[in-house]
């Protein structure tokens, strides 16, 4: 009876007129290669985030999907829409 | 009903229905058969949030959340703990890595896609809103009554703040 556990990235979704990247890593437990356990983490990827510890694949995905124009089109709406105290 | 989408385990009570560890791959209607009826998606799982400093930058920090998406509607809880202060300043702004992007509403006083409340829990007991911007995964933090204490009372070493929010998403 062997046990093992292993992650994959089991769903990568590129969601919103930004473009954010939602990125689901899945934690398998499987007993003789039959899976017994699954559990999920989630993070996303904002345009013009540091995607140097992204696997290869969501990088890829990052380049093709945020290009300059939507990173500038994510700040400028983030900073448009961030409260102030004076709110 | 569309059974074919039912694996396993239907057993149909008179007026309910009652599923024994089903799996149903569309999603499933209730009280109607609009799309505004539609339960299509249940997740549970962790996230992990990152604290923003008002200035500087966090030399080290950890944190650790859990979330429950039901439809559209996100539950999100968890910490954020600074390890190591290094040149933060002046309060905590903001926290990000939320486990779904916002739904990108639109309201006249500024575009949100939930609320939620924080507290520093280690060291001063300050807390405040939390502002979940539309179409992004992060929260802005406001405190109460317009006073600047998450934002600007200080922040060290150890600080630990506590973060629970309801937003919805669009994914």
């Amino acid at each position: 009876m062997a046990i093992t556990k292993r992650t994959e990235e089991d769903k990568i979704e590129i969601v919103g007129t930004h473009k954010i990247i939602q990125v689901r890593t899945a934690t398998i437990i499987e007993e003789d290669g039959t899976e017994i356990s699954r559990s999920f983490h989630r993070h996303t990827v904002v345009p013009g985030a540091d995607v140097s510890s992204e696997s290869a694949e969501v990088q890829a995905i990052a380049t093709a999907v945020h290009t300059d124009a939507v990173v500038t089109a994510y700040e400028a709406h983030i900073a448009e829409n961030t409260p102030t105290d004076a709110e | 009903m569309a059974l074919s989408k039912i694996q396993t385990g239907l057993v149909d009570s008179q007026t309910n229905l009652t599923l024994t560890t089903p799996t149903i791959s569309t999603g499933l209607y209730l009280g109607g058969s609009g799309s505004a009826n539609l339960l299509d998606d249940y997740e549970e799982g962790t996230w992990t949030p990152f604290l923003g400093p008002s200035g500087g930058s966090f030399t080290s920090q950890t944190g650790f959340g859990r979330y429950t998406k039901i439809g559209n509607i996100v539950h999100a809880w968890g910490y954020g703990k600074v390890t190591n202060v290094g040149s933060g300043s002046g309060g905590i702004d903001s926290f990000s890595g939320l486990p779904f992007a916002s739904i990108n509403d639109t309201f006249p006083a500024g575009n949100r896609s939930g609320l939620g409340t924080v507290r520093e829990d280690q060291r001063t007991g300050y807390w405040g809103q939390l502002f979940i911007s539309a179409g992004a995964t992060s929260a802005a933090i406001q405190s109460p009554e317009g006073s600047q204490f998450m934002r600007s009372a200080g922040i060290a070493t150890n600080d630990t703040f506590l973060i629970d929010l309801t937003y919805k998403t669009n994914a």
